[in-house]
């Protein structure tokens, strides 16, 4: 078997806007991830959505101090996950 | 003639046809398509979706640079119309053989389950975003990209959602007037950004008026009315005229001190509701915000608000206004708004009921919360505080001393703040007015909420169209509370605000500054015209009218005299403002 299979990464985020994950980092979260070249899931446990989909991720209901599990998978999988990390645990 | 207030967000003042947008109303009929169709009707919809968001970016440059606010909430709706899954979704129904609106309305109808059974009140209601990004989209797919803009017309809704607005094309839309909505709210944020007039919180607008009644709306007093007679248009273009003047004098006029002929300062501020309004009450000459209310913080979660948002709302209003002063209301809430994250009964008489201080004295933790971050942004500027609703002696001490406390938690904890910070009352029960001397000696400053103050004293709950017209600022019981009020704050050497409507009503601008207040405060677009009159005003001369008004009998006199007095005077003045 060859190294082919496109690289796939985990991680656990918390929301820690005031405001939770409202409108605007979710539009910020669907422009940062734009270009890169990663499949990204976001939601509670099996429930995953399309993290550049505003209207999906607003139907997660994050408000601040939700955990979320991020799922990354592609080759720019670790800068998507990164990209999450920083909307998400920015303070404003 | 029926005339209907609401609340006044957005300065100006409009008459024109009423176009009404009834709440829910898409309506789109279903077409099956063959299957050699399919492709071009994905491709109808991803161009409708491509204009829709032209359409919202063309928006976005037309505001000028420093409407951030409105530009991120416009950036978030172009977000929306371009969401990867509202077209995924919608080409799979097309693919089942559907045309493009009825796909549109499919996925509108799968989402808006989805958001209702979200726990939080601000997640549920952007389905109202979705909802007016559909009609958007579904306008353009119809060729029509302007399907509800009429020619010039006042929109009346429900409530209006960013996309709405857009939808509407600011250049035909001559005032909002939404039933619901608060000075906080989206339609009041945009309107304001793009100078239309509005009237928010307008009970019983949908069914008082009818599509195409003729409308006046006055976006500074809030008044609407329907079908006016051909005086009151005539009035409104007068208003508007004035209006016109004004705005292009305010920067000649924002920097002038409210001074009488005769030379007592007055000094003018503004109330306000959302660090997003500091520009204007800037713009408009405020000097210091009298009345920081800051209670959307509270009902548009469910959580009470952490520390650290009211600490940061707070100061950068404070660092904003400064060298002024800004004076911070502590929460003015009823019980009722807190059902969830409290655990609180029903009542039934909810203003009488558990609200504003008393609340805030048996919920302390609420209480400390709020206190810490006024008192942490009193490191940043100016800052006084002041409790509402307060009946006594007993009340105002508690709440001073927990002041005095969360001071001494905050200086161990070597966080800085202003340890002379004004800590006052407001006058806004009769009980407080009885004891007035004795509050004196507690607090650093009175501040008259006047609309409360009227409710409680004449007993009339202006909200109930019943006793409304009762609601009488004139009435003698009225005129003599506030001098009690403010001869027992002088008496003790302390300033008297008024933050209530009364304060920015042209009429009754010389009563109060012959009543001797030292400081009025009222919405920014209300400062202009009330500072440049008062100083045409003499306080020689009002304080010899009011003399005479507290004489008087009733309410009826005391108009009539005021009038008499001030009347040819009014009307130069308001002349003077069109015509030089």
């Amino acid at each position: 078997m060859r190294e082919e299979r496109p690289k796939r990464l985990e991680g656990e985020i918390e929301v820690r806007g005031a405001l939770g994950l409202h409108a605007r980092p979710a539009a910020r979260l669907a422009r940062a991830l734009g270009p890169l070249k990663a499949r990204v899931l976001i939601g509670r446990g099996e429930n995953l959505v399309d993290a550049r989909s505003i209207l999906d991720v607003l139907t997660l209901g994050a408000r601040a101090g939700t955990r979320l599990r991020v799922v990354a998978e592609g080759e720019e999988a670790e800068a998507a996950l990164e990209t999450i990390r920083r909307i998400l645990e920015a303070e404003a | 003639m029926k005339t209907l207030r609401g609340v006044g967000v957005s300065a100006g003042v409009a008459v024109g046809p009423a176009h009404v947008i009834f709440p829910g109303h898409i309506k789109v009929t279903r077409t099956r398509i063959s299957p050699e169709e399919i492709e071009g009707e994905i491709e109808r919809l991803t161009r409708a979706i491509r204009t829709t968001a032209r359409e919202i970016r063309k928006l976005q440059e037309k505001l000028p640079e420093n409407l951030g606010e409105v530009r991120a909430i416009l950036e978030a709706q172009r977000f929306l119309v371009e969401d990867p899954s509202l077209l995924r979704e919608a080409s799979e129904i097309i693919r089942q053989g559907f045309n493009a609106e009825w796909a549109l309305l499919k996925v509108l109808r799968r989402y808006e389950k989805v958001f209702s059974e979200l726990p939080d009140e601000y997640f549920r209601e952007r389905f109202r975003d979705l909802e007016g990004i559909v009609e958007m989209i579904i306008a353009s797919l119809r060729g029509d990209a302007r399907l509800r803009t009429v020619e010039k017309a006042v929109i009346v809704a429900r409530d209006l959602s960013p996309a709405d607005t857009v939808n509407l094309k600011p250049e035909n839309t001559l005032a909002f007037v939404t039933e619901a909505g608060s000075r906080t709210s989206h339609t009041a944020i945009v309107a304001r950004s793009l100078g239309i007039p509005a009237v928010v919180a307008a009970k019983g607008v949908l069914e008082e008026v009818s599509p195409g009644d003729l409308l006046a709306v006055d976006g500074t007093t809030g008044e609407i009315f329907i079908n006016p007679e051909k005086e009151i248009i005539r009035e409104f273009e007068e208003r508007n005229r004035r209006f016109h003047k004004l705005k292009a004098r305010l920067h000649q006029v924002a920097h002038l001190p409210a001074v009488t002929r005769d030379g007592r300062r007055l000094s003018l501020r503004a109330n306000l509701d959302l660090p997003e309004e500091i520009p204007y009450a800037r713009e408009y000459g405020a000097e210091g915000i009298g009345l920081l209310r800051t209670e959307y913080l509270y009902v548009s979660r469910k959580e009470l608000p952490p520390e650290e948002l009211l600490f940061e709302t707070y100061r950068q209003v404070v660092e904003a206004m400064a060298p002024h002063p800004v004076t911070i209301r502590t929460l003015d809430l009823g019980g009722d708004k807190f059902a969830s994250s409290l655990a609180l009964p029903e009542e039934i008489n909810p203003a009488l009921g558990l609200r504003a201080i008393r609340l805030c004295l048996r919920e302390e933790g609420l209480f400390r919360t709020q206190l810490r971050a006024i008192l942490r942004a009193s490191a940043y500027g100016k800052v006084k505080i002041m409790f509402p609703m307060i009946s006594g002696v007993t009340e105002f001490l508690r709440a001073r001393n927990l002041v005095e406390e969360i001071k001494q938690e905050l200086a161990s904890e070597g966080v800085a703040f202003d340890p002379e910070i004004p800590v006052g009352a407001m006058i806004e029960v009769p009980s407080a007015v009885a004891v007035a001397d004795l509050l004196a000696r507690e607090a650093d400053f009175f501040s008259i909420g006047t609309n409360d103050l009227i409710q409680y004293t004449l007993a009339i709950d202006r909200g109930n169209q019943e006793v409304a017209e009762l609601y009488e600022p004139l009435h003698p019981a009225v005129l003599r509370f506030i001098r009690t009020t403010v001869e027992a704050a002088h008496r003790a050497g302390i300033p008297v605000a008024m933050c209530g409507e009364m304060a920015g009503e042209l009429l009754y601008v010389p009563v109060l500054v012959g009543l001797e207040l030292d400081e009025l405060s009222m919405n920014p677009q209300s400062l202009p015209e009330v500072k440049l009159f008062i100083r045409e005003l003499s306080f020689q001369r009002c304080q010899e009218v009011v003399a005479q008004l507290l004489r008087l009998t009733c309410q009826d006199e005391v108009r009539e005299a005021l009038a008499e007095a001030f009347g040819p005077l009014m009307s130069r003045f308001s002349r003077s403002l069109w015509f030089e």
